[in-house]
């Protein structure tokens, strides 16, 4: 019997990923394509670190460190950087997430921003180094400000959004 | 493939572990990716071309609102671009009528120099598939690949100039470095003040100049174009022109319009035109004499000249 139940859920569990494997990288490609807007010009925002954030925070589900490799190597191919730099940010940000979750601080929406806010930084300012180191030289920090500033700007607002779709759900449960 | 939660500590200790040793490995991964193996490089063309299909589809429908966003954006200075046009088109036509007197000139000049001729260019055109935007990389896949002839190094232009070089090549598929990014060096001339110098991107808007002699006189606004040294790329594309930044150093801005980048043409191969050019008889140029004070009757070595002794 535990035998047939391991079974059921790591088939549930394996569905379960591969879900979160097709909205990511969907994802991953929204995210490219807003490069055609006038607006994003230099860069895009960084939606997959928040959707990561809010999955670990909010949702309590912990995506597997495989998945964020295999991810952040198909997000390297279609942007075109070295393989591992965007699978090391992914598993950043899911390392530093799980660890803010384990100090169980309250889950406010200002408090969340500013975790994420340092979650993001932290990830970003390590990339940023391993990109320096690779390329011997420093890049322009204009499209990286603005890289930053958009994805904590969006933060709040998705934030937001999956709060109302939470209410309404709740709404809609306690007043058949 | 879902992750024990974090209550379990043992689990969550493991999960921990396991995240580290997989940051070692992605870092290994980023310093072997750099050592630009053969392998490495045919695993990702492979996959660009597997990929490629996929993001075309998906990034339709958003580049579609994206143009009718810019439409929109457009149509309200519809009125000031009418203005603008007709007098770029009075400039350009009195303009076009000294361009042909020139090039008349110039052909003459070709002709009295017995000048080897120009390689003629043969172009491939294929559409962007990608967004050129990045934080780290800046780099524009095309849906030609080398099935259309299209091989690493070869120069991608527009309709206003050098866009970049292929880096990778699959079989439907090519990954071009736009000029702008970081790891792109591209030899250049510039027109007005003669110094050939490398054009190095950033990763912002403008170009970095690298390699300038320290003699040399930049003139703001004159127009850069590759020097074809090294002989990778072809001279003479049009590359942007000598802006002056905040502290006062020459960059250069790119003439293309990246983000307007629909079609992009490869030069693929250049063909000779026909002709028997090795017995080549005439005047080889004059070089441009360097600018200096000449005093009357002294030549440009200081030496007084025959004429002026009488």
């Amino acid at each position: 019997m535990t035998k047939y139940n391991n079974l059921i859920y790591f088939f549930y569990s394996l569905s379960t990923s591969f879900f979160f494997f097709i909205l990511l990288f969907l994802l991953i490609n929204f995210e490219k394509a807003l490069g055609f807007f006038s607006i994003f010009n230099s860069s895009t925002p960084s939606l997959v670190s928040i959707v990561i954030y809010l999955c670990i925070r909010k949702l309590n589900f912990t995506p597997s460190n495989t998945l964020m490799l295999i991810l952040g190597i198909l997000n390297d191919i279609m942007a075109s950087v070295n393989l591992g730099v965007s699978s090391i940010f992914f598993l950043l940000i899911k390392l530093l997430t799980e660890n803010l979750s384990s100090l169980n601080l309250d889950n406010n929406s200002q408090q969340s921003w500013f975790s994420f806010t340092i979650i993001f930084s932290l990830s970003i300012f390590a990339i940023v180094l391993i990109n320096i180191v690779i390329n011997l030289s420093i890049p322009d920090i204009n499209p990286l400000l603005f890289h930053i500033g958009t994805t904590l700007i969006l933060f709040p607002i998705i934030n937001l959004a999956i709060d109302l779709i939470f209410f309404i759900s709740k709404l809609i449960k306690t007043n058949p | 493939m879902v992750s024990s939660k974090p209550s379990n500590k043992k689990a969550f200790k493991e999960n921990r572990n396991f995240n580290f040793i997989l940051i070692l490995l992605c870092l290994l991964l980023v310093f072997l990716g750099k050592l630009d193996l053969i392998a490495m490089r045919n695993i990702k063309a492979f996959l660009f071309d597997f990929w490629a299909p996929v993001t075309d589809v998906v990034n339709k429908p958003i580049k579609d609102i994206a143009v009718i966003f810019e439409d929109v954006k457009s149509t309200g200075s519809l009125r000031e671009q009418n203005l603008k046009l007709k007098n770029e088109n009075r400039k350009l036509k009195a303009l076009n009528i000294k361009a042909k007197n020139q090039e008349k000139e110039l052909l003459e000049l070709r002709e009295l120099l017995n000048l080897l001729p120009k390689f003629k260019n043969k172009i491939v055109t294929g559409r962007a598939v990608t967004a050129p935007g990045g934080v780290f990389a800046n780099t524009v896949l095309i849906n030609a690949g080398r099935d259309y002839g299209i091989q690493i190094g070869q120069p991608a232009i527009s309709s206003l100039g050098l866009v970049g070089y292929v880096v990778n090549v699959g079989l439907k598929t090519s990954r071009i470095l736009l000029t702008i990014d970081i790891n792109s060096m591209i030899p250049v001339y510039f027109n007005e003040s003669n110094w050939p110098a490398v054009a190095k991107g950033n990763n912002g808007e403008l170009l970095e100049i690298k390699f300038l002699s320290s003699d040399a006189l930049l003139i703001e606004g004159e127009t850069v174009e590759t020097s074809g040294h090294g002989g990778r790329l072809p001279p003479g594309i049009n590359v942007g022109k000598v802006v002056k930044g905040f502290s006062g150093e020459f960059y250069i801005k790119p003439s293309v319009d990246f983000q307007r980048m629909t079609y992009l043409s490869i030069i693929t191969n250049k063909e000779k035109i026909s002709g028997n050019y090795k017995t080549f008889q005439g005047f080889a140029p004059l070089q441009k004499p360097k600018p200096s004070f000449v005093f009357k009757g002294l030549d440009s070595s200081g030496t007084r000249q025959k004429g002026s002794e009488n």
